[in-house]
């Protein structure tokens, strides 16, 4: 419900109870780039907390799980933090023949525009109709697929972001503001779940309920 | 701890209740972890009456307990967590910050039900005595990893359950695991027996996982050494499998196992119900059960391209295969049980294959091929069908009953394409397509103008009809002239009306108009000549001759008024049939002028005598089929030609206002 104030005009967001509470995320340009660190600090932590999202395709078609690692690029080694979290994965994920994690690597970007003075932060992880597996169009690196643990290893963790920032020079050309500091990477993790059939034991109780009872007449 | 507990409460309660129970430290009870498992991992679709979960998370606590857990019945087994999944016990593991090793004991029949609490040694001194019937069932160390070198350990707990018909499930003291672990049977080792015959232990070379691996392959640290192996001094914990350069471990042990070694490490025995009592079903002559591994490294000659690459798809059949049991025992696997390994977890096939023989998977296409899409399709219908017709019930003599599949509705839209295709064969399924009318043909076509819908409408307006009928009322004859059917005699009632029925109506006058009629101010209406049922009949004969006149008169009414609009299709036509004619005769020239090029270019083979009299008349011969029988070069015929105009948008045009010309339609005013 929109709330107008007193004075006739209606109220910017920050001003109303959810407004207040999301008015940091309303507030998209800062003047300077400490600024904007300032207000992301969650955002510059050295490693974020695992964390899985499930997506339902279909009816009764399986689970697609998606689980997002962001690592600062200040990480002193993002190797060890990536082994952590995909033993975690293998742990609820059993390891079998023949499925594994496709992982996509995308990053948060701190854009500026020309003048230096306007700075906001573009999310690499992306929920526009045209994203890549997940990944900005814009920032996406590259997609491998992790079947064993081992295969941690092929995951690339160090980047040269000099080179990066101009490979993608282009990206942001038509909005006129370009890549003015590489902020984290972020792996975006995904795996099929297919859906849960009914165990054997189960049938067995079933079959062993129905011999249980008296025959027809 | 002094002494192991019974969390089964002698097997009153489940195993999966019991591991609950055992493993809510920091929670009430085994309900209370359940439903924070339930709460926290099960997606839950929000249009499902099951949404109140997600929606009041932990506060439906009660549909949880009474539905999910089945809190009133403790032997029950819980809906989606068991005891048998590798991944549940992991994650109700990671909920409680702990990691679960499991033992399985299988007592002999006649020791019974074990006491509700034992002393610590009781388990050791009974394992010790039994002889391969304690194994590791479950081990969720190799996949944990320690961030910080000098972190705090993450707690262990180890439980043991017994097999057989009572199942009870003992919390064992984590100081003495070393010693169960000892005693845990390895059936896969080159050697079956206990880990402490059978493997090697780590400790014995000093912690050293590198070394006891050596000692395992035969290889020898003091010659085999080559002078640029580096680097590959010592591992001194499982999880540095993960990481380590892939291609120095193939060069360390290249000599000893040939073409590639794989390092596995034991997590699981997978069991399902009775495949706990025992894990010697080879001696009954088949395969042991599943084993699930954490594969720590897959070592190859591939690795020296992409050292830190696990070669899945290239570990050979003859491949050696190090399994690690527990955290201090390893051995060399055996067939079957080796080539079984590989072959389940380590043989990549399918999709998995072809995305690992990628580098990246940048280039996997994110569509598939039309080809693959329809020939999967197919396949699904013909499964879809397979199950309908198990579906159906039988009917006698066990022959499915064969369904009337005769469509008797004639109307344009049954007959459509497309609502054939969607209609089931058992009745109408899922969609009905109606074809465009007149006026949206005449709008794609852009000529659909107020002088084409005045005319549209009043060739709608001929199309309608209306008629009544007058009726009398009279007895109905409840009973023929005489018994008996020596005379066929009509008779309505008796006994399947009960009787009730005494009187009907006949018609005795019928009126007709339409707005032909109107226009010429014409008013028809027709009556009985008498009261006898043959009247009626004559009546109505009379009126369907004056109803088909009717309809001719007012068709040729609409065949005027639509001759503008016929004559645009019938252009369309003209040039449509003019096109492909020319297209026909210019293709015509073309094959003629191809076929007499390739048999010129054959006799001229033939006379330089590179080609003997057999091979030219067959070739001459694949060159007439190629030109003149395949479908390449086959030309449409008038016919056909016909059929695909009628199919675009002038044709559809002219079978609409064809069809609307033809109809006339009759409402009556009974409802």
């Amino acid at each position: 419900m929109s709330s107008s104030a007193p004075d006739g005009k209606y109220a910017e967001r920050g001003e109303t109870r959810s407004g207040r509470r999301f008015a940091q995320r309303n507030f998209g340009h800062y003047p300077s780039l400490r600024h904007l660190e300032a207000a992301h600090p969650r955002l510059l932590q050295l490693e974020a907390p695992l964390s899985q999202r499930g997506f339902r395709i279909g009816v009764n078609r399986g689970t697609l799980v998606q689980a997002t690692l962001r690592f600062s690029t200040r990480h002193p080694n993002i190797r060890a933090g990536l082994l952590d979290h995909f033993a975690q994965l293998f742990q609820e994920h059993v390891e079998d023949t023949e499925s594994g994690f496709e992982v996509v690597v995308t990053f948060n970007a701190a854009l500026s525009n020309a003048q230096s003075n306007s700075f906001s932060v573009f999310y690499g992880h992306d929920f526009r109709a045209n994203n890549v597996a997940g990944a900005a169009p814009e920032l996406s690196h590259s997609t491998y697929f992790v079947r064993t643990l081992g295969d941690v290893g092929r995951l690339p963790v160090e980047f040269n972001f000099e080179e990066l920032a101009e490979a993608h020079r282009h990206a942001f050309e038509q909005s006129g503001v370009h890549i003015a500091k590489f902020l984290s990477v972020v792996y975006l993790v995904y795996r099929y779940v297919p859906p849960v059939r009914r165990s054997r034991l189960a049938l067995t109780a079933n079959r062993r309920r129905r011999l249980d009872q008296p025959p027809r007449p | 701890m002094t002494e192991a507990v019974d969390w089964s409460r002698r097997a009153r309660v489940c195993l999966s209740k019991a591991l609950l129970d055992a493993l809510a430290g920091g929670f009430d009870n085994g309900l209370d972890l359940y439903t924070r498992y339930i709460d926290t991992t099960t997606l839950i679709d929000s249009d499902l009456c099951f949404a109140g979960l997600s929606r009041f998370g932990l506060a439906n606590r009660t549909l949880i307990a009474e539905n999910q857990y089945v809190n009133r019945n403790p032997a029950a087994e819980p809906a989606h967590w068991s005891i048998l999944s590798e991944a549940d016990v992991n994650r109700a593991g990671a909920m409680t910050d702990c990691l679960v090793v499991l033992f399985v004991y299988d007592p002999a029949t006649s020791e019974g039900l074990f006491p509700d609490r034992v002393d610590n040694n009781f388990w050791l001194n009974t394992v010790l005595e039994s002889d391969k019937k304690f194994w590791l069932w479950h081990d969720s160390r190799p996949r944990h990893i320690q961030r910080a070198e000098n972190g705090p350990e993450k707690r262990v707990r180890a439980f043991l359950a017994t097999s057989g018909r009572a199942r009870q499930l003992y919390e064992l003291d984590v100081d003495r695991l070393a010693d169960f672990e000892a005693r845990a049977h390895v059936w896969f080792s080159e050697t079956p027996g206990p880990a402490e015959t059978a493997c090697v232990s780590v400790s014995s070379f000093g912690g050293d996982y590198l070394a006891a691996i050596d000692h395992l392959l035969g290889r020898k640290n003091d010659n085999d050494v080559d002078d640029d192996d580096d680097g590959e001094d010592e591992i001194r914990q499982l999880q540095d499998f993960y990481l380590r350069d892939r291609s120095l471990l193939h060069k360390r042990w290249a000599k000893q196992v040939g073409s590639c070694v794989a390092l596995l490490a034991y997590t699981r025995r997978e069991g399902r119900g009775s495949s706990l009592a025992s894990c010697h079903s080879n001696k009954k002559g088949r395969l042991p059960v599943g084993m699930r591994f954490s594969c720590l490294a897959i070592a190859s000659d591939m690795s020296s391209d992409d050292s830190r690459r696990d070669f899945a798809d290239h570990a050979t059949p003859e491949a050696a295969v190090v399994c690690f049991y527990g955290q201090d025992y390893v051995c060399l696997m055996q067939d079957p049980w080796r080539s079984l390994a590989l072959a389940k977890h380590l043989d990549t096939r399918g999709l998995a294959q072809k995305l690992l023989n990628r580098t990246d998977l940048s280039e996997v296409p994110k569509k598939l091929p039309d080809a693959v899409v329809r020939e999967a399709e197919k396949k699904r219908d013909e499964r879809l069908e397979k199950e309908r017709s198990k579906k159906r019930p039988k009917g006698e003599g066990g022959r499915r009953p064969k369904y009337n599949l005769k469509k008797r509705c004639r109307c344009e839209a049954c007959k459509s394409a497309k609502y054939v295709k969607n209609m089931a064969k058992a009745g109408p399924d899922k969609l009905c397509t109606t074809p465009y009318t007149v006026s949206e043909l005449l709008g794609l076509l852009g000529v659909l103008d107020d002088a084409a819908k005045s005319t549209i409408a009043q060739m709608v307006q001929l199309s309608v009809a209306a008629m009544d009928i007058e009726s009398r009322t009279f007895e109905v004859d409840l009973e023929g002239p005489r018994p008996g059917h020596l005379v066929e005699y009509p008779e309505i009632g008796g006994p399947i009306l009960e009787g009730h029925v005494f009187k009907a109506q006949r018609p005795i006058m019928i009126g007709h108009t339409d707005a032909l009629t109107r226009r010429r101010g014409e008013k028809w209406h027709d009556t009985v000549k008498d009261d006898s049922p043959q009247a009626v009949y004559a009546l109505f004969a009379r009126y369907w001759l004056k109803v088909t006149q009717l309809r001719e008169d007012a068709a040729k009414e609409k065949a005027v008024l639509a001759e503008k609009m016929m004559d645009l299709s019938s252009r369309y036509s003209q040039a449509y049939i003019a096109f492909s004619n020319a297209w026909i005769e210019t293709s015509l020239i073309e094959r003629e002028h191809h076929h007499a090029g390739r048999a010129e270019e054959l006799k001229r083979l033939k006379e330089e005598d590179r080609l003997d009299e057999d091979s030219y008349n067959s070739l001459l011969e694949a060159a007439f089929n190629s030109y003149f029988k395949s479908d390449e070069w086959s030309m449409p015929t008038l016919g056909q030609i016909g059929t695909a105009f009628r199919n675009t948008l002038p044709g559809l045009l002219q079978t609409r206002l064809g069809n609307l010309i033809r109809r006339y339609v009759v409402f009556n005013f009974y409802g």
